[in-house]
């Protein structure tokens, strides 16, 4: 159903992401070495032995990349997990209760998300203690505000919508209503906030490692490499080269893949199966000419579609 | 065939036991500026079984408010509704949803009464599994209201926009009979739809309500749909009922000066020049409750008792035959129509 073939964007992101997940995986395994042991000389350069060389004291930096990469693909993507859960059923009972409770739980999501990102996990940090599960949790507390005012606004419409009063009226229960109307019908802007989430859960992990609340040592994270490596710039600058790229390619991958979902969902695209008032799917290029002959002006970046998409592909319908 | 041409639809006789009644139902909702909005300013209905009750007024008057109301989505500011004898307003948790199966709806847009991510007949079973139907069952009865409305074959496991709006709309019908309800309120079933699609659907109704006894609350704009349908017409203004009756008496002989500026309004391709009322000005806000008449700040007829004063919903000697249940809420009942018909020009008419 979804077209896959001129989403750049969808395609890029989830290859840099499998990519990076394979590497994670197998890298410990191909490289050979326990990544928190000495194995050569410090600061050696890339070789046959150590492919992407060895830190300031000893140990293998491909084995350690792959690491950290573990590490921040699981934490970016199991908290965006957890903040998309507590975030979507915020957004989703405030948009459809209304009224008092509505206001509440907005304004506690305005709260949380008045606070600067990075002090506010270093506070839970300090409340909860280190360790790899205490730094989820902060991070889905995070990022679950942005899911829940994301989520309200297309609820607050779709609320009102006909088949969600007509179930109302057939007496289907509230929390089934949520769950089998509204929730369904609100999936692209969830998905789209999921992978943006992700990405900057990748770069709030890296920040707060590099200052040394993120993943403790031994064991390797990029922002602690980073961090770790800062006093040795000069002499070997690889080892602060190689975690900005994997910084660099994570967040990338998401922003990519965030990119790619909303472009592939978007009902403008002739993708999906009606999830706007009265547009039924259509061929882009048979609706521009159809609003240029009706005498109004044709909005411009209607949606990236490009004009030669096949005909037949995206017909409506119609019976 | 135009739907003017359509004969008005004879009452049944002895349908007189009232299946539902609104007694001063008023809605109120908070506005900007602490303002409050009178959507529904006092309604007082009856719908008689087996009958078809258009109601009538302008954009705004309050009559998808009053249909919400009257399917127990809202508790209204005031009022009392009683179904069957019972007390509506009382019903909680199951007793309100084995009440819900009795009372459905039909919307104006197809296009949005149907989840476009729903298969047609799990939209159609909704109704029915709500109400506590076995599945089995329920998927029997919604495949049988979908044969009933002529549904295309096959169309259960398809989805919405797979079909034209006339088609939406049959199986949006399908879901509203599908749990055998006693009342259906009909949103402007037809105003969304192409003209050549209108009848079918009108005569669809018709047939189901013949085949299954169902009782119809019409709400529409449309003067000659309403005559088509109906038994009995009920005219609203600003939130209130203003005239009630048989269709053929509210239509033919309007005592309210609202109702005889409305049916003027309707073109008639048969009568050459005629009087034409044009009402002057925009209706009061709702957000004011006028003391008199709502209708008295555009009604060349009005009187400072109309402005002062609330007329009654009653009886009146004006109308043609006394005792047919034909209520109007006017001071002065039946003089706009008197004067269009002698031909005495109001000062806001004009000859078209």
């Amino acid at each position: 159903m979804i077209k896959l073939k001129k989403n750049g964007a969808l395609i890029g992101g989830a290859a840099i992401l499998a990519l990076l997940t394979v590497y994670a995986l197998l890298g410990p395994l191909v490289g050979g070495y326990d990544p928190n042991l000495t194995t050569g000389g410090p600061f050696e350069g890339p070789s046959g032995e150590h492919w992407l060389g060895t830190d300031n004291i000893g140990r293998d930096n491909f084995v350690r990349l792959a690491i950290a990469t573990r590490y921040a693909i699981v934490i970016s993507l199991v908290s965006s997990v957890i903040s998309m859960v507590i975030g979507t059923a915020i957004g989703l009972i405030a948009g459809y209760a209304g009224g008092r409770l509505d206001n509440l739980l907005m304004r506690g999501t305005e709260i949380i998300m008045a606070i600067p990102a990075i002090l506010f996990a270093l506070v839970i940090r300090v409340i909860i203690g280190p360790g790899f599960i205490p730094l989820i949790i902060a991070m889905a507390i995070i990022g679950a505000p942005g899911f829940a005012r994301i989520m309200r606004s297309p609820i607050l419409v779709l609320r009102d919508r006909d088949f969600v009063v007509a179930a109302e009226i057939a007496g289907v229960r509230k929390p089934f209503i949520a769950l089998s109307h509204l929730l369904p019908n609100a999936t692209t802007p969830m998905l789209v906030n999921f992978a943006s989430t992700a990405s900057l859960a990748v770069l709030i992990e890296s920040s707060l490692s590099f200052l040394g609340q993120g993943v403790q040592a031994p064991d390797p994270s990029a922002g602690r490499m980073i961090s770790e490596s800062m006093r040795y710039m000069q002499l070997d600058p690889l080892l602060i080269v190689l975690p900005a790229i994997l910084i660099t390619l994570l967040t990338v991958a998401w922003n990519l893949l965030a990119d790619g979902v909303q472009l592939a969902l978007s009902p403008k695209a002739g993708n999906l199966a009606v999830p706007t008032r009265g547009r039924r799917r259509r061929n882009r290029t048979s609706g521009a000419a159809g609003s240029a002959a009706a005498g109004t002006t044709v909005v411009a970046g209607e949606g990236p579609v490009p004009a030669d998409t096949p005909q037949d592909d995206a017909t409506p319908a119609r019976v | 065939m135009t739907l003017t041409d359509l004969e008005p639809t004879q009452r049944p006789e002895g349908a007189s036991d009232a299946l539902m009644m609104l007694n001063g139902i008023r809605q109120e909702f908070p506005a900007a500026g602490g303002r409050t909005v009178h959507a529904l300013d006092g309604v007082t209905l009856e719908v008689q079984r087996g009958e078809t009750l258009g109601i009538v007024g302008e954009s705004g008057c309050g009559k998808s408010t009053l249909a919400r109301a009257a399917l127990l989505l809202r508790k209204p500011t005031a009022g009392e509704i009683r179904f069957g004898g019972q007390d509506a307003l009382a019903m909680r948790g199951g007793r309100l949803r084995a009440h819900r199966r009795r009372a459905q709806m039909v919307f104006q847009d197809p296009n949005d009464s149907l989840d476009p991510r729903y298969k047609v007949l799990r939209s159609v079973m909704e109704p029915l599994l709500a109400a506590g139907v076995p599945r089995k069952e329920a998927k029997d009865k919604a495949l049988a209201a979908l044969e009933a409305v002529g549904a295309p074959d096959g169309a259960a496991d398809r989805f919405p926009h797979e079909f034209s709006g006339g088609q939406r709309q049959r199986i949006a019908i399908a879901r509203a009979i599908a749990t055998e309800p006693e009342l259906v309120v009909l949103d402007e079933p037809t105003s969304a739809l192409d003209v050549s699609i209108q009848a079918q659907i009108l005569n669809l109704l018709l047939e189901l309500q013949e085949s299954k006894k169902l009782t119809y609350m019409f709400i529409s704009h449309n003067l000659a749909v309403i005559r088509h349908l109906s038994h009995r017409v009920a005219v609203m203004y600003l939130g209130r009922i203003v005239e009630v009756g048989p269709a053929s008496q509210v239509l033919a002989d309007p005592l309210h000066p609202y109702t005889a500026a409305l049916l003027s309004a309707v073109p008639d391709p048969d009568a050459g020049k005629r009087e034409r009322i044009i009402l002057q000005g925009d209706p009061p806000s709702p957000t004011q409750r006028v003391p008199g008449c709502a209708f008295a700040s555009r009604c060349w007829l009005a009187t400072e008792q109309c402005r002062t004063e609330a007329p009654p919903l009653v009886r009146t000697d004006a109308a043609a035959d006394s005792t047919g249940g034909h209520l109007v809420a006017c001071h002065r009942p039946g003089e706009g129509q008197e004067a269009l018909r002698l031909g005495l020009t109001p000062a806001s008419s004009t000859t078209v």
